[in-house]
């Protein structure tokens, strides 16, 4: 049963900006309903699996991501006697709460292309660049007006190679894949990810940060992650050709070529869609 | 709100001293607060709020004593609307101002009114509390 509230006059103030639409609503609730409200816009990390936030109506992708109590009348609390720091608390009985919610918009998915976001949870995506530096050996290599003449033989010859992070970060997760994430550090990708070819996308690993959901009431609050994942995509594109990261430059003959020993590679291959399905 | 007077009535100080008033007056308020929502049908609506007193004495000079109150002072009233000793309102108070009154024609002073502010909850008797 929903808690009983008020929208007060001069509710909502909304914002259309660079960061799309946002909003503020305010309401007047019963003071003791606080955490039921709360409950109630920002969703819980409950046993069976997240419920989402709450949405803006009539925007499917706008939600309630923050609340703000403050009493409605802070000059008329309730007479108590307040003697225990840990178990006092001022009561507004007599009053109402002032909730103020923010609203924000929320994209299910930034990439459409990348992997997909389970239910009640969504991903963001940024890019970033970095360099590396390959040293190349100079065998093989001339000079294109004096072919004749072979580059240095003591000189390294150094090549930049762009990076592209890219990075994903899944929020509202309530279980987090923790085995799968601890198993794929490391593995480049099985297939297309994020439109890169295989072998390019490297998993380098994963940040996560514990949100508190809404109430800190009955014993261990509830939460849920939010979790960065960071994968970097090292592309060589020579002659006409891409390298991942299991190809390295070898002096004769000269270019780029996967290494193998035996069965194995230097990076093992992977589906790294895998870090986006939530723990059994 | 509530505005209550006193005239011939009289004022006790906690020490028991009778203070010789000519007049008393006390107003009661209630600061509200008003809101206009969804379900209040275009009109504002108010919760109760905190309570509060103000009011003032008239004490008439007395040529042997000073003033009998300074500002600041704090005072626990009893403002008597009888003799009876039954309908009154018994509070702590804090003196907020002091005005003398001088006929310069006697050269003294022939009175004082004194302005205070309830200090805490007001507790009315008799025909003053509410029925």
């Amino acid at each position: 049963m929903s808690v009983p509230f008020k929208e007060l006059g001069g509710s909502p103030v909304e914002y259309y900006g660079l960061e799309g639409f946002r909003a503020e609503r305010e309401f007047l609730i019963a003071w003791e309903d606080r955490e039921a409200f709360a409950v109630e816009l920002l969703g819980s990390a409950v046993p069976h699996g997240a419920s989402t936030w709450l949405q803006y109506p009539g925007k499917s992708s706008v939600f309630a991501v923050s609340l703000r109590y403050e009493p409605f009348d802070p000059d008329n609390p309730d007479p108590q006697t307040l003697t225990d720091l840990t178990q006092g608390l001022n009561r507004y009985g007599n009053s109402f709460a002032k909730a103020t919610v923010q609203y924000r918009t929320v994209s299910p998915r930034d990439r459409t292309d990348g992997p997909e976001n389970e239910v009640g949870t969504h991903l963001t995506y940024q890019m970033l660049f970095a360099v590396e530096q390959c040293e190349i050996t100079p065998g093989g290599w001339k000079w294109v007006d004096q072919p004749s003449i072979p580059a240095p033989q003591d000189v390294a010859l150094l090549k930049t190679i762009p990076v592209t992070d890219h990075q994903l970060t899944w929020h509202q997760v309530v279980r987090p894949p923790w085995d799968t994430i601890r198993q794929l550090q490391g593995k480049a990708n099985l297939g297309v990810f994020l439109g890169c070819p295989q072998g390019t996308v490297l998993f380098l690993g994963a940040e996560a940060n514990k949100l508190f959901r809404s109430g800190f009431d009955a014993g261990a609050s509830e939460f849920c992650w939010q979790i960065r994942y960071v994968f970097r995509e090292r592309a060589v594109k020579q002659g006409g050709h891409v390298y991942g990261w299991n190809h390295f430059y070898r002096a004769d003959p000269p270019g780029w070529a996967e290494l193998t020993n035996g069965t194995d590679r230097m990076y093992d291959l992977a589906d790294l869609a895998a870090l986006f399905q939530s723990a059994p | 709100m509530a505005l209550l007077s006193g005239k011939d009535g009289t004022v006790r100080l906690a020490q028991g001293e009778l203070l010789r008033v000519t007049e008393w007056r006390i107003e009661k308020t209630s600061t509200n607060k008003s809101y206009a929502a969804n379900d209040t049908g275009g009109a504002r609506k108010r919760v109760p709020g905190v309570k509060d007193c103000a009011g003032r004495l008239e004490i008439k000079a007395d040529d042997a004593a000073g003033a009998p109150v300074g500002e600041g002072d704090v005072l626990a009233l009893e403002l008597h609307a009888d003799d009876s000793a039954e309908n009154y309102y018994e509070l702590s108070a804090i003196v907020d101002a002091v005005r003398v009154e001088v006929d310069v024609g006697l050269a003294r002073p022939v009175a004082y009114v004194v302005a205070f502010s309830g200090n805490g909850p007001i507790t009315a008797h008799g025909i003053l509390d509410k029925a």
